[in-house]
């Protein structure tokens, strides 16, 4: 089969991979003075400011807001991340897909994976944060991967869509700045679901990432288990859009070091 | 075409079958939407065939030089086996691993150093940091870059990148290596050393293809030669024979 075959691909080209990813990951503060504890004062500085300000500021209904907010906000800052330099990963890298061949697949890929290593260093904080705040840590938190998997199924398939797509409109890379935005208010991150007017709801399900911030918001700020429907639904979602994204990407790539 | 000799379709490592590659010109190329939008009628696309049905059978060990005069479709093809592009009619089949040095460079990020291109470089050939740990002493004494190889790869110049991009390419171990004409860039010393490398590698029954207008080098080097013009075959043999029809012509 087809796809077994670029599977086996990949994998031979998993070196290629881990250069790439280590590169990112080292280059991205490069030449800083902390340089790599970036990584975890970012979200450790964006943590304390929200807590300031939800604190004294701005008194929000949910209890212990600045937790809850920093639940979802810190995967959906991985979401975005993934999705802005994904997009560009085929047109950044013209130099390399014109010279030497290896599955293009590599480049979405690799960003997508640099970008859930730093969620997974930010993590660190939110689970520190958990325990000093009192909302405490239960087994629950042990769905955090696989949530963490079936978001990073339908980056990838979006980010497939998006980079190949880009590279014959640029527009795409410039278009996904405020898309990106509109999507974060569309979905419950800054507030709950259970402020959704009812009729609306429905509506809100249509968004893949509703179900998984519902998901990271249950495990680990209700400590429950998260709706199993809901995560088999978003899994199904995820892998049709990986699919797709797989297909469109195959059909486009062909022409990509002409167009480039 | 006549084949050189006969073979059982095992030891055939490049399959070409009526390859046509087709290259689409745009008067004014359209990356934005709203270019493309207001373009729409005068965005003139123009189809130029670079190759027009070719075909050929290249087995394990042997050495092939491409030759034609500038514009021929010589690198095209280079590519097409390289599968950085792909045909519009035809099929290609490639056995092995292939490692290729086309036009200048071979992809490096030059704001890295020449040491670490070699470990990025070589992992697109497959090698993971321990394979490289093995052969980067080989690899930097080979490119005669001294202390240069730990300087940023922009501050080389082309000779220096063309010596790196080399010795990564021989040194990976690839089954089949596809060169373009870029020995020329080297001085007389590094092209004889190309030249003793790329012999050596034919021992160990590398198959070879390569892209030259030194007649002199394919003669010396190359068992067969493939003459295309204009984007076709025009004669495919034995060096002698087609380097002979070919420098007729050429007068």
């Amino acid at each position: 089969m087809k796809l077994i075959e670029k599977f086996k691909e990949i994998y031979r080209y998993r070196h290629m991979l881990y250069t790439l990813v280590k590169q990112d990951i080292r280059g991205r503060y490069k030449g800083s003075f902390l340089g790599f504890l970036w990584t975890l004062l970012n979200p450790l500085l964006m943590l304390l400011v929200y807590s300031v300000v939800f604190q004294f500021v701005f008194r929000a209904d949910i209890e212990h807001y600045p937790i809850y907010l920093f639940i979802c906000l810190m995967p959906w800052n991985c979401f975005q991340n993934s999705i802005f330099m994904g997009t560009a990963c085929i047109s950044n890298n013209a130099g390399i897909l014109k010279k030497v061949y290896f599955p293009r697949e590599i480049l979405p890929l690799a960003s997508i994976i640099s970008n859930i290593i730093n969620y997974l260093f930010s993590a660190v904080i939110i689970f520190i944060a958990l325990l000093i705040s009192g909302v405490g840590i239960s087994w629950t938190a042990l769905f955090l991967p696989v949530i963490l998997l079936i978001q990073s199924i339908f980056t990838f398939g979006i980010v497939l869509i998006l980079s190949a797509v880009n590279v014959y409109v640029r527009d795409v890379q410039y278009m996904m700045n405020p898309i990106m935005m509109i999507w974060m208010y569309a979905t419950p991150i800054l507030y709950s679901i259970s402020m959704v007017p009812e009729q609306y709801r429905d509506l809100y399900m249509l968004n893949p990432m509703t179900r998984i911030m519902v998901a990271y918001q249950s495990i680990l700020y209700d400590k429950t288990l998260p709706s199993m429907s809901g995560l088999g639904i978003v899994a199904l979602e995820a892998v049709i859009v990986l699919v797709i994204g797989y297909l469109i990407f195959s059909k486009l790539q062909r022409r990509f070091a002409e167009e480039v | 075409m006549a084949k050189k000799k006969k073979t059982s379709d095992k030891d055939v490592v490049i399959s070409v079958k009526n390859v046509t590659k087709e290259f689409t010109y745009y008067e004014d190329k359209a990356y934005f939407l709203k270019e493309r939008l207001t373009n729409l009628k005068r965005n003139k696309k123009q189809k130029h065939v670079v190759l027009e049905n070719v075909s050929c059978d290249i087995t394990r060990g042997e050495t092939v030089a491409l030759i034609g005069v500038n514009g021929s479709g010589k690198s095209t093809l280079l590519k097409l086996l390289s599968k950085i592009i792909y045909p519009e009619k035809g099929e290609i089949v490639i056995k092995g691993k292939v490692s290729s040095l086309l036009e200048l460079g071979a992809g490096f990020n030059t704001d890295f150093t020449g040491r670490e291109n070699i470990y990025f470089n070589a992992s697109i050939y497959g090698l993971g940091r321990k394979d490289v740990d093995k052969v980067i002493d080989k690899i930097i004494e080979f490119s005669e870059l001294g202390d240069f190889i730990d300087s940023p790869v922009r501050t080389y110049s082309s000779g220096m990148y063309m010596r790196l991009a080399f010795s990564i390419a021989v040194n990976v171990e690839a089954d089949i290596l596809l060169i373009d004409e870029i020995l020329a860039v080297g001085d007389q010393h590094f092209q004889d050393k190309c030249l003793k490398k790329m012999q050596e590698l034919k021992e160990k029954k590398k198959t070879m293809v390569f892209v030259s207008h030194s007649m002199a080098q394919v003669k010396s080097f190359c068992d067969r030669a493939i003459w295309i013009y204009q984007g076709k075959m025009r004669m495919d043999g034995p060096t002698e024979e087609v380097t002979a029809a070919y420098l007729q012509e050429q007068g």
